[in-house]
């Protein structure tokens, strides 16, 4: 875990002359390792399962509770906020003008939630989304227009004969899958501090994109926009292996931890 | 008329085009006279697609405009633009599409409910989000089709009309690729197939010869779920033809039911 600078963009795509060759047997091999470790867990047992950012971080089934309605709105709004940020939108004040064009589209449960939200508790939320999205505009840098920029991408990857989803959401993918080296990089904008949770999460990320894509991304990366932390990993076969058990883990206390 | 599903790893695009078989055309009038009967089936207007058909015959719910419904009509603009070499990438593509758009809708002349009048009526931050899921769709069909060695273009739906005020027919379609004098379609869609999936793109391949003049089917059509990294497709023979005009006619009936009920 580094501090951020004010080059999080370029840190994450590197040196491009630098980059390894993609390797088009590594996407098989995961998941060959994944359906592996899966069975070595649940065996022949028809028990489906759905494995989410939230278990991997170990914070599911406790959503509603601990995490609240104002985190979930929290994090909505400032992986939205992050897509108004990298076209050039400045942060000041962003938070309520993204409150009232997300609305409209935001998915029904967050939808319901925000309509429940008392008048000094939303205002109290737009400040803080506010200074998230200050701070994290102070460190992502801007993608230069010719990057593949994808923002709020979402995956749905099966395995095991469709019994286990893997289900992630990622508020920036850059790069393409189809170029000659190993190209696309992973950031996830979380509104916690980084810990072991979001480390494992970071490792996840890479693990779906490998799986739905068949090409292992370069790097994968967790930005905390209110502490401006950013944890970044090169992607290689110790880290996908590793997520791969922890999604075995989670396999074999039922889905959630 | 076997459905085929492949992963969407680099390379499977490519392959789904080059082995597309031979399509089948449709007899002389058929065409017609199936357009002629749905209509019947329906009784007045109304609109049949693969949509009615993965959700057994119920149209969709009142229409309105949001960044993530617009992203494909702007996203699909933006790259007949860079195609076509009047921009150097994708965001200057989506930056001059939503400028167009502000500007029909700044005339008035466009219908209310128009994307470009939903634009034309959206602040910095609305654009700024119509921007970024345009260019988010323009990054996937970048993935999907940047490794099909054969040219490519952008498509538009097809569309076959019975009568003025009748039924309408829609094929989505988001890419074309004509290969050794057949053609290949593409069809973006969201999350994960679901078991209507193959009925669906068999409408969808229904609808696409129905709305050609020499009523020739596509030689596949390809359903393409990137988030979920798999492809589906159905090749264009006359099973699959069947099939999808069967579907088509058992919607057309539970719209015409629905308005005799209502």
């Amino acid at each position: 875990m580094i501090d951020a600078s004010p080059t999080l963009l370029s840190a994450l795509r590197g040196d491009p002359a630098r980059r390894p060759v993609a390797d088009p047997a590594l996407g098989a091999g995961v998941r060959a390792l994944l359906e592996d470790e899966l069975f070595a867990v649940l065996g022949d047992s028809p028990r489906r399962l759905v494995v989410t950012p939230a278990s991997v971080r170990g914070i599911a089934g406790a959503a509603d509770i601990t995490v609240g309605r104002r985190a979930r709105l929290r994090g909505a709004l400032v992986g939205t906020g992050l897509r108004v940020v990298l076209d050039g939108g400045r942060p000041n004040g962003l938070a309520a003008a993204l409150w009232a064009s997300w609305l409209p589209e935001a998915p029904a449960p967050l939808a319901e939630l925000a309509a429940d939200l008392p008048g000094p508790d939303r205002q109290r939320l737009l400040d803080v989304v506010d200074e998230d999205l200050a701070s994290l505009a102070r460190v992502i840098g801007a993608p230069p227009p010719s990057w593949t920029r994808r923002t709020g991408a979402r995956a749905e990857v099966r395995v095991r004969a469709g019994t286990v989803v893997l289900r992630d959401a990622l508020d920036l993918v850059l790069g393409s899958t189809r170029a000659v080296t190993r190209d696309v990089v992973l950031l996830d904008v979380v509104t916690s501090p980084l810990g072991e949770g979001t480390a494992r999460l970071r490792d996840y990320h890479a693990l779906v994109e490998t799986l739905r894509t068949g090409v292992a991304p370069l790097r994968t990366a967790i930005l905390s926009a209110p502490t401006a932390e950013w944890s970044i990993a090169d992607v290689d076969f110790a880290l996908l292996a590793r997520a791969a058990r922890h999604v075995a883990d989670i396999a074999a206390e039922g889905g959630s931890r | 008329m076997s459905l085929r599903v492949e992963r969407l790893t680099p390379g499977v695009m490519d392959r789904l085009v080059e082995d597309a078989p031979a399509s089948t055309a449709l007899p002389e009038g058929a065409a017609a006279r199936l357009v002629e009967r749905l209509d019947d089936l329906a009784r007045g207007a109304g609109t049949l697609d693969a949509w009615t058909i993965e959700h057994a015959g119920r149209t969709g719910s009142d229409f309105v405009w949001t960044a993530r419904r617009a992203r494909r009509r702007v996203g699909h603009g933006a790259l007949a633009r860079v195609r076509g070499g009047r921009v150097a990438n994708v965001a200057d593509g989506v930056a001059d599409e939503l400028d167009d758009l502000r500007a029909r809708g700044a005339t008035g002349q466009v219908h209310p409910r128009s994307l470009a009048a939903w634009v034309h009526g959206l602040d910095g931050v609305g654009t700024a989000l119509v921007a970024a899921a345009a260019t988010t769709w323009c990054a996937e069909i970048d993935d999907l089709a940047g490794g099909i060695g054969t040219p490519w273009r952008v498509a538009t739906d097809a569309v076959v009309r019975s009568r003025p005020g009748g039924l309408v027919l829609r094929a989505r379609r988001d890419l074309v690729v004509p290969h050794e004098g057949r053609s290949v379609v593409v069809r973006i869609r969201s999350g994960h197939p679901g078991p209507s999936a193959g009925p669906g793109l068999r409408a969808d391949l229904a609808v696409a010869t129905l709305a050609r003049p020499d009523g020739r089917a596509p030689a596949r059509l390809i359903g393409a779920w990137p988030e979920a990294g798999i492809a589906l497709s159905v090749d264009g023979d006359e099973a699959a033809l069947r099939a999808g005009a069967r579907d088509l006619l058992r919607a057309a009936r539970r719209l015409g039911g629905a308005r005799l009920a209502a």
